[in-house]
C-alpha cells in the first residue's frame, strides 16, 4: 500500500517527500485550504449569507453577554413589573428619563427584554447542539447504509423512513412526555427527530460516490472499508454537512419554541422564546408585546440561519446553485 | 350538548333550548360572547381582559361577582420528606406571598390565612394566622436543618391562570432557598398523582375546594380526616391525625350550634398549627353574559347548579 501510493504521489504531485502517507496528508491539505479560500471569497460576496452571518454573530453576543445587557433579573418578578389589576405594564418611561421595562413585562411582572436575551441562550444552545447530534446520528447512518449497502442499507434506510413517516412534533412531543421535560431532554429528543432528513441526503451521496474512482481504487488498493469511509468519503461530505449544520439549526429553532409552547419544552422559570409567548398570548389584545418581540426574536434568527445556510450552500458547491 | 324544556313541566323554563358547548378556551368564549355568538361564558372571563372588561362601563351589567365559599391552597404532602417536619410545613406557610397572588388574579379572591372560607360557619376571624415574612421562614428552615433549603416539586393543572401562579411560588420559595420545580399537568393527573400521594406539593388551584354543603365539616371530612387519606381520596397532605379525628368524629354529633363551632374553630386551628396546608386564597366567582341575557344570571355556575329554568333573552 506504501508502495502504491507513493507511485500516486510521483504522478500527482511535484513535490519532493519523505514518506507516502504524510505527502498525500499534505496534498489535501492543500487543496482543501484553498478550496475554503475560495468558498470564503464567494461567500464573503453573498450579501444575503453576509447578513445572516452578521445577526447570527449579534444573537450569539446577545446570547453570551445577556447578563451585561440585561437592564433586570430574567426570573424576578418585580412588584411595579404589574399593574394594580395585575396585567403587565407596557415599555414605560420613569422620572430620570431611563426605560424601566424597556420593553414591558410578562403576565407575572418580569421584564421581558431580559427574558428575551436569556432566551436567546435557550434557543442557540438547544439549536446548536440539537442540530449537531441530528447531523452526527443522520451522518453515520446515511454513509454507513450508503457504503456498506444490503443487508445494512434495507435495513437502516428503511429505519428511516418509519422515522420519517411520525410527525416530527408529535414523536417530539411524545418523546419528551416519557422522558420529562428538561433542556438537555429536548435537545436529545430534537436531536432523536430530526436525523433522518440528514441521512437521506447523505445516503444518497454515499451512494454517488462509493461507485467513483477514487474510491473504487481505494477499495482496490486494499484499504480497509473503515479507511476507505472516513479517509475518502466522508471530506466529500463535509459541504453538505457544514449547509445542513447551518439550515438545520433554523428548523430546530423553530421546533424548542414549539415544544415551549406547548409546555414541554424548557421548564420555568429559564426563560425560552417559546414559553414566552406562550405565557403570554392571551394578552394579544391587551399586551400584544408579550408575543411580538419574542415572536419577532424566532422569526430574526430563523431568517438569519437560513440566509447563511442558503449562502454556504452555493459558496461550497457553485454548480449546485439552487438545489438541494 | 343541548337542553330543552320537559313537556310535564308547566310555567317555567322560558327558553325553548339551551345550547351547551364544552372544550372552549375562555378566551376563545369571551371572543365569541362579544361577537353574540353566545350569550352566557361558563369560564371565569380570562385575566388578560378581565382589567379591561371590568374597567369599561359597557360591560357594567354584564358582569357578575359573587363571593365562593372556598378555600384554594398548597396541599403539603406531609409523608414526604422534607415536609415531614412541622417546621418546614410552617416555614412555606411564612414564605408565600399571598398578596402578590391577588395581584396576579386581577383582585379576584381574598387572601386566606385558614381553612375555613370567610362565609363557612366556624371561620375564626380572630384567627391571624401565618404572616408573609421570608427572614422567619428561613429561620425555621434553618431550626428544621435545611439552612441552605432543598430541592421539591409542585403540581399544578395546565390552565391559566394556574401555571402563572406557580410560578409565583416558586419565585417565592427561591427567597428562601427552596429550589421548586413545577409540573404543569391535565386535571385528571394531578388528581391521580396527588390523590396517591405521588407528589410533595400540590397546588389546589382549578381544582379544590369549594363548599359541597354548608357546613365546616366539608372542609375536614372530605379532604383532611383519616377516612380520605386512602389511594384516590383527596386528602392531598395525606394527613391523618388519630386525635384530631376522633375529636372530628364527636363533632359531627353535637347538636349545641355554639359549642359545636366552637369545637372547630379549634379543629382548624390545630390543623393550622401542624401546617398541613399554605391555604392562599379565597375565591370571588365572576361570571360574563351578553345584554340580552336576563334573569338569575348571578347564581349560574354551569359545573354546579344549572339554574337556565330562571333566564331568558330579551328581544
Amino acid at each position: 500500500m506504501a508502495v502504491a501510493s507513493s507511485d500516486l504521489q510521483e504522478r500527482e504531485s511535484a513535490k519532493p517527500t519523505t514518506c507516502a502517507i504524510d505527502a498525500r496528508v499534505a496534498e489535501h491539505i492543500v487543496v482543501s485550504d484553498s478550496y475554503l479560500t475560495m468558498t470564503w471569497r464567494r461567500l464573503r460576496r453573498d450579501r444575503a449569507a453576509m447578513l445572516g452571518a452578521v445577526l447570527i454573530g449579534l444573537i450569539v453576543l446577545a446570547a453570551i453577554f445577556a447578563p451585561v445587557l440585561s437592564p433586570h433579573d430574567p426570573t424576578k418578578q418585580y412588584r411595579d413589573g404589574l399593574t394594580k389589576g395585575g396585567q403587565p405594564v407596557p415599555s414605560t418611561l420613569v422620572t430620570d428619563g431611563s426605560l424601566r421595562f424597556p420593553l414591558g413585562t410578562d403576565p407575572n411582572g418580569r421584564d421581558l427584554l431580559s427574558r428575551i436575551l436569556y432566551g436567546a441562550r435557550v434557543s442557540l444552545i438547544v439549536g446548536v447542539l440539537a442540530n449537531a447530534l441530528a447531523v452526527a446520528i443522520g451522518t453515520f447512518i446515511g454513509s454507513v447504509a450508503g457504503f456498506f449497502g444490503n443487508p445494512l442499507e434495507t435495513i437502516l434506510m428503511r429505519f428511516t423512513d418509519i422515522m420519517m413517516a411520525f410527525p416530527t412534533l408529535l414523536l417530539a412531543m411524545t418523546l419528551v412526555a416519557i422522558l420529562k421535560p428538561s433542556m438537555w431532554i429536548i435537545i436529545l429528543v430534537i436531536g432523536l427527530v430530526y436525523w433522518t432528513w440528514i441521512a437521506r441526503v447523505i445516503y444518497g451521496q454515499v451512494v454517488a460516490l462509493r461507485e467513483r474512482d477514487f474510491v473504487v481504487a481505494s477499495r482496490a488498493l486494499g484499504s480497509p472499508r473503515s479507511y476507505t469511509l472516513t479517509r475518502h468519503i466522508l471530506p466529500q461530505l463535509v459541504p453538505t454537512i457544514i449547509v445542513w449544520g447551518t439550515l438545520g439549526i433554523a428548523t430546530n429553532v423553530m421546533l424548542e419554541a414549539s415544544l415551549s409552547y406547548l409546555g414541554i419544552g424548557v421548564q420555568p422559570p429559564t426563560p425560552s422564546w417559546g414559553g414566552i409567548i406562550q405565557q403570554g398570548q392571551s394578552f394579544y389584545r391587551t399586551a400584544p408585546w408579550l408575543v411580538i418581540f419574542p415572536g419577532l426574536a424566532i422569526m430574526v434568527t430563523i431568517f438569519a440561519f437560513n440566509l447563511l445556510g442558503d449562502g454556504l450552500r452555493d459558496a461550497l458547491d457553485p454548480s449546485q446553485k439552487g438545489r438541494l | 350538548m343541548s337542553v330543552i324544556p320537559s313537556t310535564s313541566y308547566e310555567g317555567l323554563p322560558y327558553l325553548d333550548q339551551v345550547k351547551i358547548e364544552v372544550g372552549v378556551e375562555p378566551d376563545v368564549a369571551l371572543l365569541r360572547l362579544e361577537t353574540g355568538e353566545i350569550h352566557l361564558m361558563g369560564d371565569p372571563p380570562p385575566g388578560a381582559e378581565w382589567t379591561r372588561i371590568s374597567n369599561d362601563p359597557a360591560w357594567q351589567d354584564r358582569i357578575e361577582i359573587q363571593p365562593q365559599v372556598s378555600t384554594i391552597y398548597i396541599a403539603i404532602n406531609v409523608t414526604w420528606p422534607p415536609f415531614d417536619n412541622v417546621l418546614v410545613r410552617r416555614a412555606l406557610n411564612h414564605a408565600i406571598d399571598k398578596e402578590r397572588i391577588i395581584q396576579l388574579l386581577n383582585g379576584r379572591g381574598t387572601v386566606a390565612n385558614q381553612i375555613l372560607p370567610p362565609l363557612m360557619p366556624g371561620y375564626d376571624p380572630d384567627y391571624k394566622g401565618y404572616d408573609y415574612n421570608p427572614e422567619k421562614a428561613k429561620a425555621l428552615l434553618a431550626e428544621a436543618g435545611y439552612p441552605d433549603g432543598f430541592e421539591t416539586s409542585i403540581e399544578c393543572i395546565a390552565v391559566e391562570p394556574q401555571p402563572k401562579l406557580c410560578e409565583s411560588f416558586q419565585e417565592d420559595l427561591a427567597q428562601i432557598g427552596i429550589k421548586l420545580t413545577i409540573n404543569t399537568l391535565a386535571a385528571p393527573n394531578v388528581i391521580d398523582d396527588a390523590g396517591n400521594g405521588r407528589t410533595p406539593l400540590t397546588w389546589s388551584g382549578g381544582l379544590a375546594w369549594i363548599q359541597d354543603y354548608p357546613d365546616p365539616d366539608d372542609f375536614y371530612g372530605p379532604i383532611l380526616g383519616c377516612d380520605s387519606n386512602v389511594p384516590g381520596g383527596w386528602n392531598w397532605s395525606r394527613y391523618c391525625n388519630k386525635e384530631l379525628h376522633a375529636k372530628a368524629m364527636e363533632l359531627l354529633t353535637i347538636t349545641d350550634r355554639e359549642k359545636r363551632l366552637q369545637g372547630y374553630k379549634e379543629l382548624f386551628r390545630a390543623l393550622m398549627d401542624d401546617a398541613v396546608w399554605v391555604p392562599i386564597f379565597n375565591g370571588v366567582y365572576t361570571v360574563a353574559h351578553s345584554e340580552k341575557l336576563r334573569g338569575e344570571a348571578t347564581l349560574t355556575h354551569p359545573e354546579h347548579s344549572l339554574r337556565y329554568e330562571t333566564m331568558w333573552l330579551e328581544q
